[in-house]
């Protein structure tokens, strides 16, 4: 009895030392073995902390109360895009080797505003930092500032660094001239294959005087690009 | 069958059905990658950029065919909106891809694709073709675009107030009409930001040419002395007509102090322009100095050292004084046999190693017979005190 417990403990031993042998494929000469990699292309996303993308990513802003004067500087609708479960990702499996681009834009471009329901008011009006109405096509003031360098910027691969990807400036939205903002600006210089996420940007949005009360949003769009 | 065959045969299935699991269930050179995006379908081996992005030289009135390859490296199929638009200044210069309900009137509405609408089986691709046809009124130089790819899922639902966000990547498209080619770089300015206990140093850069360029911008902070102590770089493109500005975070140098700051940006016309040369240029910037503020832990070392010096000063002008004091008030004394220097200090009320310093004695301080000493005089009061207790 104990020589076929030895022998079934040898298969077993046997057994765990197959397994846990480098991988070699065990393949005659008429095998084929077929697989497509796709390259690795460059993409935004915003993520998790575990790294699983977010469904619904969205950034909330400060409430605030219907004023008679104009909310701009400390009194503005304030934000965090990229909040630590909302990471803004972006990832680069050696799909852009000069260099690449993070933008935030406006989905709907230059004429985009906050809406809600009959109401709006706008996100690149830069008339007295947004308290006064420009010569634009909308009837209400209002300017978005967002603050990249605010932010955290976070390598997340093993062989990767931060080193020549930038944070880009404060700024200002401001209708035909700064209709973009450059989050991330990777270098070409800066690791082929890259992943890493910026937390902590802060936007500001100046909230014009008298604005009716109600839930605002806006679409943008982040963007990254090839260079 | 004798019982220890049985088991050899037990013993050898058991060991090639376990060699066979662990290959099913261990994936052969699995290589994870992520998103939708896109590649050029057709890069050129002669230049390495247009494995990433779309780089034509093109005449007024030409037409060049194309593909993009969308990829689908995520397990799940994906209908993606593909399309083109112009290039965008994005803030810092930098490049950015203009929306897409934005009017088209550069390389955006040169480049027409065949679809605009594909869909994308899980870690699948497809090409699809392109024409870009430059119109006869294109200026020389180049021009940009983006081709943008953008997944088509539902809109996310925005609870409450705030930025509702879509995801889309670009491959930038350069179309370089020959003719007069140049890229001439200047420093505008060198902005430096010392608040908030972060040192950000932010070159300025122009580029009045016709074509964008590719800068290897350095700035470096360097001591009076020449050594540099810290240094951040990059390469980065500046678009053409375009100011373009980078940010470098610097490591504050732990003693502060005065510094040097120099930045310099070394280019070339790429050479996939035509007539673009291999001669690199370069522009500097004027030579900046700044003050930086010390580390605390440095500022607290320097403070602390300054007290020192300072008590050390105190005191060594204190004793120099009083020896000068001291020195002024004295007497000769000629030596008598039995007289020691101890004694003698301690008749004059000071120690005894004043009084050697006072007579420039070395060691042994021994004295001799017929040896004149400067001894200071008694202080009335000791002396008062001194003829009280003889008394």
């Amino acid at each position: 009895m104990r020589k076929q417990i030895g022998y079934i403990l040898l298969a077993v031993a046997s057994l765990g030392v197959v397994t846990s042998l480098p991988q070699t494929v065990l393949a005659t000469n008429n095998s084929t073995f077929s697989q497509t990699i796709n390259a690795g292309v460059l993409s935004t996303d915003v993520l998790d902390a575990t790294g699983a993308t977010v469904a619904s990513p969205s950034v909330a802003m400060s409430a605030k109360s219907l004023s008679f004067v104009c909310q701009s500087g400390g009194a503005a609708s304030t934000g965090v895009f990229g909040a630590n479960a909302q990471r803004i990702t972006v990832l680069n499996p050696g799909g852009a080797n000069n260099g690449w681009t993070l933008t935030l834009g406006a989905t709907a471009g230059a004429s985009a505003t906050w809406v809600s329901g009959g109401n709006s008011f706008d996100y690149n009006d830069a008339t007295a930092s947004g308290c006064t109405d420009g010569g634009d096509v909308d009837l209400r003031p209002g300017q978005l500032t967002v603050d990249p360098s605010a932010g955290t910027l976070t390598a997340d691969c093993d062989s990767c660094t931060t080193a020549n990807v930038t944070k880009g400036s404060s700024t200002a939205y401001v209708q035909g001239t700064a209709d973009s903002v450059t989050l991330l600006n990777a270098s070409a210089t800066s690791d082929d294959i890259w992943k890493g996420y910026l937390t902590g940007a802060t936007l500001s949005q100046t909230i014009p005087a008298e604005t009716p009360a109600g839930a605002y949003t806006m679409n943008m769009t982040l963007t990254a690009t090839a260079l | 069958m004798p019982r220890q065959t049985t088991y050899s045969i037990l013993l050898a299935g058991i060991i090639i059905v376990g060699g066979l699991l662990s290959l099913a269930v261990t994936p052969v050179g699995a290589v994870e990658s992520y998103g939708i995006g896109a590649v050029p379908a057709h890069p050129s081996e002669d230049n390495p950029r247009t494995k990433s992005i779309f780089v034509y030289e093109a005449k007024t009135g030409s037409v060049t065919q194309d593909a993009v390859k969308l990829i689908n490296n995520t397990a799940e199929e994906h209908i993606v909106k593909v399309y083109a638009v112009d290039s965008q200044h994005s803030s810092d210069g930098a490049f950015a891809c203009a929306q897409a309900v934005d009017e088209k009137k550069d390389v955006g509405s040169w480049l027409v694709l065949e679809q605009n609408e594909v869909t994308l089986p899980p870690h699948g691709n497809q090409e699809v073709s392109f024409k870009v046809t430059v119109p006869p009124n294109a200026e020389t130089g180049e021009h940009n675009g983006c081709i943008a790819i953008e997944d088509v899922r539902a809109p996310t639902q925005q609870v409450g107030n705030g930025i509702v966000l879509s995801f889309r990547s670009a491959l930038r498209v350069a179309v370089t009409v020959p003719g007069k080619i140049q890229a001439n770089l200047t420093f505008t300015n060198v902005l430096i930001n010392d608040d908030s206990g972060k040192l950000v140093v932010s070159p300025v850069v122009k580029n009045t040419g016709n074509v964008s360029v590719d800068a290897s911008v350095r700035s470096s902070l360097t001591t009076v002395f020449g050594n540099v102590v810290a240094e951040s770089k990059g390469t980065f493109v500046v678009l053409n007509k375009d100011e373009s500005r980078f940010n470098f975070n610097f490591e504050r140098p732990f003693w502060g102090g005065w510094y040097s700051l120099q930045t310099e940006a070394t280019y070339a016309i790429l050479k996939e322009h035509p007539g673009a040369s291999d001669m690199k240029q370069t522009a500097r910037s004027e030579t900046r100095s700044l003050f930086i503020a010390p580390n605390p832990t440095a500022l607290f070392v320097y403070i602390s050292s300054l007290v020192a010096i300072a008590s050390v000063t105190i005191y060594l002008i204190w004793q120099r004084r009083r020896f000068k004091l001291m020195h002024q008030a004295t007497v000769a004394y000629d030596i008598k046999p039995g007289d020691t220097l101890q004694a003698l200090a301690e008749q004059a009320g000071i120690n005894w190693r004043m009084l050697a310093k006072l007579n420039r004695l070395k060691p042994p301080y021994s004295l001799r017979s017929g040896q004149t000493l400067r001894i200071p005089k008694r202080r009335p009061k000791t002396a008062d005190k001194s003829s009280k207790n003889q008394a």
